[in-house]
């Protein structure tokens, strides 16, 4: 999953849906323990109880101004600094919030209306695939950056601007992934048990098909997850992320960013953070569409 | 009397004496360096903004003074030193009653493609700027003024209302004359097709990025310039500006960064600076609100902005403002007093509780709009802490991009804003904070800085002016509607292979005059 | 139910499709390979002409749509190129020269007139011819961009080919190590930690701006150093993973074992034989990637100062310049739109065997 900004969300499936299916691994290890997607799914569940808990933590408040500018860490401040003297670690936690509230609640929206989309598409294709293929389409050819600009400027920069200008950009990959398995599932043998037996549309929809196509939209949703942690770091750097004071690891980055030459900590502590939140993103839906590729290919 | 750092003075001081001499065509090198200069070379100017377009009409006004000089020179000169316009590509300006005024021009100065620059010439311009459609930014300098052609040379304008400062317009905004015949020419592209009187003719522009010039065969100073192009370069950030410079890319370059500047002058460099101006950025307070026309309150915001801890956090290095002129302001008066109300938490939160207390309120909330940009951004966070100290108060930090930002303030719809104030010349604390002056964005009315500012037009003798300038700003900095936080200073940085350059001050910062510059083989 | 060799097919194109009918009855056009006139049926006619209305409703609808949200946004143009002091008479003339003061449908409706007889207008605050703006900006980009791709494609093709000749070897692990890492690091933060190393401290490149090729061809390629290797980096993560698992399979099967059994050479079997049909998912992500990398320069330009459209972008944005934010949107649309056609037209030159499945 590319982490640049333009097609953040549009581009991410169609890469990484193929090896998976395609790719037959020569050598079968027995392992049981992928050490990768557990230490993952660890660091996700700290960073995650820690956003959660944030206010409970023993730790300054990170608007709070100080005198020690970009200090280097102590046992007042475990991780130091930043230029105006507030202390980072509280910062980075308070950041956390924003990042995971972003990622979280933009891939939910984004897929709860894109699968929404993608199965009826699937599912009763004719006039309804088509009528929402040309909105699928439209939100693919629009060009993403400046729909986010656009957007975050009209509606005034905030958590809840980010989060459903991106879950607009998103809702196509889900689509597409879900469009793809209905069609796939909806000639099986079970779906066309349950037609037979007189079970309804919605029915059918819901109760045999969902469960299936969800399998592989939840591998989908990590690592759009990890597109979306970047892509908020990637707006706060051009400045249309959430506004001061509230902390976000982008707003870090670039704040940090002025003082590169002689501070470089202010950017590469956020960085670390960054880098080992979506790697773990990342490892973690690599494991399941590898536990899952298998059964949503065709 | 204002101290001048390093080579200033002596550079300015040159550009006294040649401007002096200039009249009589002769060719003194200037008085700082006894060296020969040398012919040749093309010198690199770094600064952090471009004008939309180098059309003459509308470069003045937008702060296009470093890429349209080349091309255009000004017809007078501000020389920051004296605080005197001197005469550049005009002859000489000059009033008996400061109602009438008459501009001589050169005899023989021709433009870049041969036309003359005669008096047509200007009326054609002035007149261009005039009119509606063009949507010059400098049409408000032409308030209240009419001209007309004397003969060839010689152009008369008449004032409705006396104003000495007359002059200041004449360095800038309507400074800026085009040939006549290559703007009809060049229709709706007379913004990239410049063609002027000045040392350079424009070879290149390429947005963005730089704008390439090459010496005017034509000029009238015979043997100017020494230099055979230019090139000034648009470097946004200021990191990359001065990374360039070390680099070695830049000839000379103009930050408005003190720390850095003390750092490059350690490093051996050539810095001028900081250049006297009267600008800064601040804390702006709308009085049309009408919470904010009640003095506790604004006195309470007042003691409890630390604008020492904002310039300690933000920019290093930089004095902390306690007045409306920096203390090296000729025109500043220390005697009669006149400050920035001081950081004084104790007193604001009196003042708060006694706004309180009589509005019959238990607390009170003001929204602060601000700008997005790096270094405003944290400044403005900064504010909203400072402010939040006050208990009681809740101070909301509305950050917005720059074009939502100027258009709240235009139409005045804001309450507390981060403002700022870029004046080249005194004559702009007119335009600021006179009860009719056109950029008085805070609806701040004062009817002794008015008697004060009045005095600064109609009066001739240079004393009684800088006394009016000295207690309008004392007037003005005791109950401020926009108090800075910091003064917008800028350096000049050179290479020791560049000389005698001579300086100004516009809108933005520190602008070059090349006429006489020259590089070391 | 069709079978398709590469399901990331069916993910591919918005638009190369045609309407209405299931799958399951719909007759595919018969193929042999090399047999390109045979192909030329009124059926592949109509899909093409289909595929046309698509792209131009679609454009429609795209520039319709950001007319509304510029519409939406606060600030106007006005405010940014008259200053605070500004006349009435000023400002009056002003919108009116913008066009400001007609209603929003007729606004738009007027500049599609305009731009069908190619006048893409002039920018409200430069005064610049729009287009001459975007012919000066956009061989920037595009020359980042393509070098970024090419760049990508060079590191990763011998990568991807070895990792997967060789699973779990020394090249295979290392390489997934740093793909994970460079796919972790967001492409911002390359940037300013490739500036730190090699601008910075090691001072071995100009950190940037733009010098012409035709003012110094070494200034030129030296600045484009770091910007090309900042995108690209990011695209090879990419490029090794795809190309990798594809070549795995195609690895597996029967005519590259026949290939290794005649006894042809290592390096012939992997070029010729297996490399072409490994590159599917690699072609098949073709038109999203470079539609990215070009959506990527907008970062790097910032990053660099280079003046490519990605600035040109960002600095109409800042000054509400409508006008040439349209004519971006509509060049930004249109490009990709054609990109992801010619993707799907080249699937069968890659493989005849290939049935194109009825995708979006």
């Amino acid at each position: 999953m590319v982490t640049s900004l333009d097609g953040v969300p549009g581009g991410g499936p169609v890469a990484t849906m193929a090896p998976t299916a395609v790719a037959v691994s020569p050598r079968r290890r027995g392992r049981k323990w992928p050490i990768g997607a557990l230490l993952g799914a660890t660091w996700l569940v700290v960073v995650i109880l820690a956003a959660l808990f944030a206010q409970a933590l023993p730790l300054p408040r990170p608007e709070a101004l100080s005198n020690s500018f970009a200090a280097m860490p102590s046992w007042d401040h475990l991780l130091g600094t930043d230029a105006l003297g507030r202390d980072v670690l509280s910062r980075i936690v308070f950041g956390a919030r924003v990042s995971m509230a972003v990622a979280v609640g933009a891939t939910s929206l984004s897929l709860i209306i894109g699968v929404t989309v993608g199965m009826l598409s699937g599912f009763f294709r004719g006039a309804t695939d088509s009528g929402l293929s040309v909105f699928v389409n439209f939100m693919l050819s629009f060009p993403p950056l400046i729909f986010l600009i656009a957007v975050v400027t009209a509606l005034q920069p905030g958590i809840l601007t980010l989060v459903v200008a991106l879950a607009l950009l998103g809702i196509p990959n889900f689509a597409r992934v879900a469009r793809a398995n209905t069609i796939a599932l909806a000639d099986r043998e079970f779906v066309t048990a349950a037609r037979a037996l007189g079970a309804s549309p919605v029915r059918i929809l819901v109760k045999e098909l969902l469960p299936n196509v969800m399998l592989p939209v939840l591998s989908l949703a990590l690592v759009v997850m990890a597109t979306l942690v970047v892509a908020e770091g990637t707006l706060s750097f051009l400045g249309l992320g959430i506004p001061p004071p509230a902390p976000s690891w982008g707003g870090m980055l670039a704040a940090g960013r002025e003082a590169l030459r002689t501070e470089p900590q202010l950017v590469l502590v956020p960085a670390f953070f960054f880098f080992f939140t979506v790697l773990a993103f990342n490892t973690l839906g690599d494991w399941a569409r590898s536990r899952v590729g298998r059964s949503s290919s065709i | 009397m204002m101290r001048l750092r390093g080579l200033g003075a002596g550079f300015v001081v040159g550009a006294l004496v040649l401007a002096a001499c200039a009249n009589a065509g002769s060719e003194n090198s200037s008085g700082s360096t006894s060296a020969e200069p040398h012919r040749g070379g093309v010198a690199t100017l770094g600064v952090h903004y471009e004008p939309p377009s180098m059309d003459p009409a509308i470069c003045g006004g937008s702060s296009g003074f470093s890429h349209c000089q080349p091309v255009f020179d000004t017809l007078l000169r501000y020389d920051y030193t004296s605080q005197k316009f001197l005469p550049q590509l005009a002859q000489s300006f000059e009033t008996a009653d400061g109602k009438t005024w008459t501009l001589k021009l050169r005899e023989g100065v021709t433009f870049s493609d041969g036309t003359p620059l005669n008096a047509d010439a200007v009326v054609f311009n002035w007149d261009r700027i005039r009119d509606p459609k063009t949507l010059s930014p400098a049409l408000r300098a032409v308030d209240g003024m009419s001209w007309k052609k004397v003969d060839d040379l010689t152009v008369e304008v008449t004032l409705e209302q006396v104003n000495y400062q007359l002059p200041g317009k004449l360095a800038l905004q309507l400074g800026f004359i085009g040939s006549p015949t290559a703007i009809r020419n060049a229709g709706a592209q007379a913004g990239s097709r410049p063609v002027g009187a000045g040392p350079f003719t424009l070879t290149t522009w390429t947005r963005g990025t730089e704008a390439v010039y090459a010496a005017n065969p034509h000029y009238w100073q015979k043997g100017r310039p020494y230099l055979d192009g230019l090139v000034v370069k648009d470097i946004n950030d200021d990191n990359q500006r001065l990374n360039a410079f070390m680099a070695g890319d830049l000839s000379v370059n103009v930050s408005p960064r003190t720390q850095e500047s003390r750092t490059a002058k350690d490093a051996g460099y050539e810095v001028t600076g900081p250049v006297p101006m009267i600008a800064g950025t601040g804390l702006g307070m709308n009085l049309r609100d009408p919470l904010l026309q009640d003095d506790d309150l604004r006195m309470a915001l007042l003691h409890a902005l630390d604008a020492a801890q904002i310039v300690h956090a933000v920019y290093p290095g930089d004095p902390a403002p306690d007045a409306l002129l920096t203390p090296d302001d000729p025109n500043r008066d220390d005697k009669a007093g006149g400050r920035y109300p001081t950081f004084d938490l104790q007193a604001a939160q009196e003042r708060f509780d006694a706004y309180l207390k009589r509005a019959g309120k238990s607390s009170e909330t003001l929204t602060l709009t601000a700008f997005t940009s790096p270094l405003l951004a944290q400044a403005a966070q900064v504010i909203q802490a400072q402010l939040g100290e006050i208990k009681g108060l809740t101070v909301k930090l509305d950050s917005v991009d720059t074009p939502t930002l100027v258009s709240r303030l235009t139409a005045g719809n804001f309450q507390l804003v981060q403002g700022s104030s870029n004046l080249a010349v005194s004559d702009g604390i007119y335009d600021t904070y006179h009860t009719n002056g056109t950029l008085n964005s805070y609806g701040y009315s004062n009817p002794k800085v008015d008697e004060a500012l009045d005095v600064t037009r109609t009066s001739n003798d240079p004393k009684v002016v800088a006394a009016a300038y000295g207690r309008a700003a004392g007037e003005i900095s005791q109950d401020p509607p926009l108090r800075y936080y910091r003064y917008y200073s800028a350096h000049v940085w050179q290479q020791h292979s560049v000389h005698d350059l001579t300086l100004t001050v516009f809108g933005s910062g520190v602008g070059v005059y090349w006429d006489n510059a020259w590089l070391d083989k | 139910m069709t079978k398709t060799r590469n399901p990331a097919a069916a993910e591919a194109s918005p638009v190369a499709t045609s309407g209405g009918s299931d799958v399951a009855t719909e007759e595919v056009p018969r193929r042999q390979a090399g047999s390109w006139a045979s192909t030329l049926g009124t059926r592949r006619v109509r899909r093409w002409l289909a595929s046309l209305g698509r792209l131009v409703l679609l454009l429609f609808l795209v520039t319709a749509a950001a007319f509304l949200l510029l519409q939406l946004t606060p600030g106007s143009p006005v405010d940014s190129i008259l200053p605070p002091d500004a006349t009435p008479a000023q400002i009056a003339s002003a919108r009116e020269q913008f066009g400001l003061n007609d209603p929003v449908a007729v606004q738009y409706v007027h500049w599609l007139g305009n731009v069908v007889t190619g006048d893409l207008g002039r920018s409200y605050r430069t005064r610049q011819d729009v287009l001459g703006m975007i012919a000066e900006a956009a061989p920037v980009s595009l020359e980042i961009a393509t070098l970024a791709l090419l760049t990508a494609l060079l590191l990763s093709v011998p990568v991807a080919v070895w990792a997967a000749y060789r699973p779990g070897g020394l090249v295979d692990r290392v390489s997934t190590f740093v793909n994970s890492a460079t796919l972790a690091t967001p492409a911002f933060v390359l940037g300013i930690l490739l500036v730190f190393a090699f601008g910075v401290k090691l001072g071995w490149l100009p950190i940037l701006g733009w010098v012409p090729f035709t003012r110094n061809p070494t200034a030129h390629v030296e600045h484009l150093v770091l910007p090309v290797l900042t995108l690209a980096l990011g695209e090879c993560a990419l490029f090794t993973r795809l190309l990798k698992g594809d070549m795995m399979a195609t690895l597996q099967q029967d005519h590259v074992l026949s290939a290794r059994a005649r006894g042809l050479p290592t390096w012939r079997i992997l070029t010729k034989h297996a490399l072409r049909q490994s590159s599917f998912s690699l072609v098949t992500v073709m038109g999203v990637v470079v539609g990215r990398l070009i959506g990527g320069t907008v970062l790097v330009e910032s990053i660099f100062s280079l003046p490519g459209m990605g600035t040109l972008l960002i600095g109409a944005i800042s000054s509400r310049d409508y006008i040439v934010i349209q004519a971006i949107v509509l060049l930004s649309a249109l490009l990709y739109l054609v990109l992801n056609t010619l993707v799907d037209l080249s699937y069968p030159l890659l493989d005849p065997r290939v049935r194109k499945e009825r995708t979006w």
